[in-house]
């Protein structure tokens, strides 16, 4: 039975050594490490990887190698050791203890499924605080805590019954005959489901009311990259010509100018987008064309269709 | 209103415990501690602090009870080792993709879990700037910030709007993105680097949105903003 447990355990690390998790999440608390393996300095962040972090750079090791070939093959038996000592302590038989490890081990690699508790998954995130705590420190002090409470001599358990029943039968009989209604037990309960309803309350109206703000935030901003009109001045201080953005996002510019332009065009338009769907000359010689041949030669803009317009001014009769 | 309010809660909850599987295992198992073994031992009380050690213990004693030679009645017995296989095919079935499945993980290519040619696009950028700023795909962010701390990938900027983020967390996770909308905010944020994965087919190209090809990776193409020559 060892065998097979530490067999399952070894796959397991295995397993974390030889598979990349998709998601990329869990390696997020790595930077904190990184950034201390760079630069030395210490900044907030999980108390274990600014501990790695140090480490890696006392080695001379990137954190990234350390966290997937090296510690796995130290956290994970550890958490698992640590687990082993708790149900050491709380089962008595091989066969339980045996049966309670397994499902341990089977736990560890089925349960877990929301996004949130990737941070807190024992194969996912070895090296993260959170699991140093859940799956390590806890069981310890479990284990501590247990062994402590079966080394104080027991009542027997007639004793212990028969006390606790009297006390607690005392107190409210004699609470409970001097005030029907408004007595302890009642105003705890009642004040006890106001507080969880104000809380859950608070909560879900913060929520809401974020939701709204980050909805409105850039709703000015939003309309009016939907469908509108900009206009093209260069120092000259006259107009050399209009940016169109369309409702999906299509970008229509109408005239430019000579090449003297180019630059402020060039900055003007990179400010929306850097390729221009169409765009419409006022004639093919420098003086209406200069600025868009000389940016899109350039490949500073690039233009997918350009039209010449014929701009004939009509005279009325 | 409480209907909303009570909606609104819901969702909350599902969105923090997923499908509800941990709690699920949790109060299962504690309740079955208390209710069969508090008087008989006070000592279980404190594994209750450990989930998947509550969990464990309790599927051993229920075992252990459905085995135990001082338990007369048959049908109890059989009962509780019945019990005990549900708990565990509930831990299963309802916990759903196993942490190795396939469509969580894959076989990783380097020790250092980098996926594809991630390093080589890492060690380009990092070859010609040295604080570059940089827009990926958003599960990519946590990789180039892990592999150094000169990196600022976009999503990581405290003055990017939520707006923004999202334009670009939603089109970069696309197979067909806006690419003037992605390149746009891009300018805005200052991206002078700009790492597109392979597999996707955007209408527009990016290098014709102000960016222009800089490495060739397998996997990944790195572009370079293009800058105003004048």
């Amino acid at each position: 039975m060892t065998v097979v447990c530490v067999i399952a355990v070894a796959a397991q690390v295995y397993g974390i050594y030889a598979f990349r998790f998709e998601d990329g999440e869990a390696i997020r608390r790595v930077a904190v490490a990184t950034r201390v393996f760079e630069t030395g300095k210490v900044s907030p962040g999980d108390p274990m990887m600014i501990l790695i972090g140090y480490i890696c750079r006392i080695f001379g090791m990137h954190p990234l190698k350390m966290v997937y070939t090296v510690l796995p093959l130290i956290f994970v038996p550890l958490y698992y050791l640590c687990y082993l000592q708790l149900i050491m302590t709380v089962c008595e038989r091989s066969r339980a203890r045996f049966t309670a490890f397994v499902a341990l081990l089977f736990i560890n690699l089925w349960g877990y499924r929301s996004q949130l508790m990737i941070p807190v998954a024992l194969l996912l995130s070895w090296f993260s605080f959170p699991v140093f705590v859940i799956h390590g420190l806890i069981p310890a002090v479990a284990t501590l805590l247990i062994r402590k409470i079966k080394d104080r001599p027991e009542k027997t358990e007639e004793a212990e019954i028969r006390e606790e029943v009297e006390t607690e039968d005392y107190l409210e009989e004699w609470d409970m005959k001097k005030h029907r209604i408004i007595n302890a037990r009642n105003l705890a309960i009642a004040l006890g489901v106001l507080a969880a309803l104000l809380a859950i309350t608070v909560v879900i109206l913060n929520r809401k009311i974020n939701t709204l703000y980050d909805a409105t935030v850039n709703l000015q901003e939003d309309m009016n990259r939907r469908c509108s009109i900009h206009e093209f001045i260069p120092q000259s201080g006259e107009t050399e010509g209009y940016l169109i953005r369309g409702e999906n996002g299509e970008l229509t510019f109408v005239g430019g100018g000579s090449s003297e332009n180019a630059d402020e065009l060039a900055t003007f338009l990179l400010a929306y987008g850097s390729g221009i769907d169409k765009w419409y000359v006022y004639g093919s010689g420098e003086e209406d064309a200069g600025a868009m041949r000389t940016l899109t030669s350039d490949k500073v803009v690039s233009a997918d269709k350009v039209y010449v317009i014929n701009r004939e001014e009509l005279k009325g009769q | 209103m409480i209907k909303e309010l009570l909606s609104e809660l819901h969702n909350t909850l599902r969105s923090i415990v997923g499908d509800g599987s941990i709690f699920v295992l949790h109060i299962a198992s504690a309740i079955l501690l208390i209710s069969v073994f508090t008087k008989t031992s006070k000592r279980m009380r404190g594994v209750i602090l450990s989930v998947p050690a509550a969990v464990a213990v309790a599927v051993s004693y229920v075992f252990e009870k459905a085995c135990s030679l001082t338990c007369k009645n048959r049908m109890i017995k059989y009962a509780a080792a019945a019990f005990a296989a549900c708990l565990c095919l509930l831990a299963i079935s309802s916990s759903g993709r196993s942490v190795f499945s396939k469509e969580l993980c894959e076989r990783a290519e380097n020790d250092m879990h980098l996926p594809g040619d991630m390093e080589t696009a890492m060690l380009a950028i990092l070859k010609e700037d040295d604080q570059p700023r940089v827009l990926v795909p958003y599960k990519w962010g946590a990789y180039f910030s892990a592999y150094s701390s000169r990196f600022t990938v976009v999503y990581d900027d405290p003055g990017m709007t939520g707006s923004d983020r999202q334009i670009l967390m939603d089109q970069l996770d696309s197979i067909r993105p806006d690419m003037k909308k992605v390149t746009a905010i891009a300018h805005k944020q200052g991206c002078t680097y700009a790492v597109i994965p392979d597999g996707i087919w955007p209408e527009v190209p990016i290098d014709r949105c102000g960016y222009e090809l800089m490495v060739d990776c397998d996997g990944c193409n790195v572009y370079r903003e293009v800058k105003t020559s004048r």
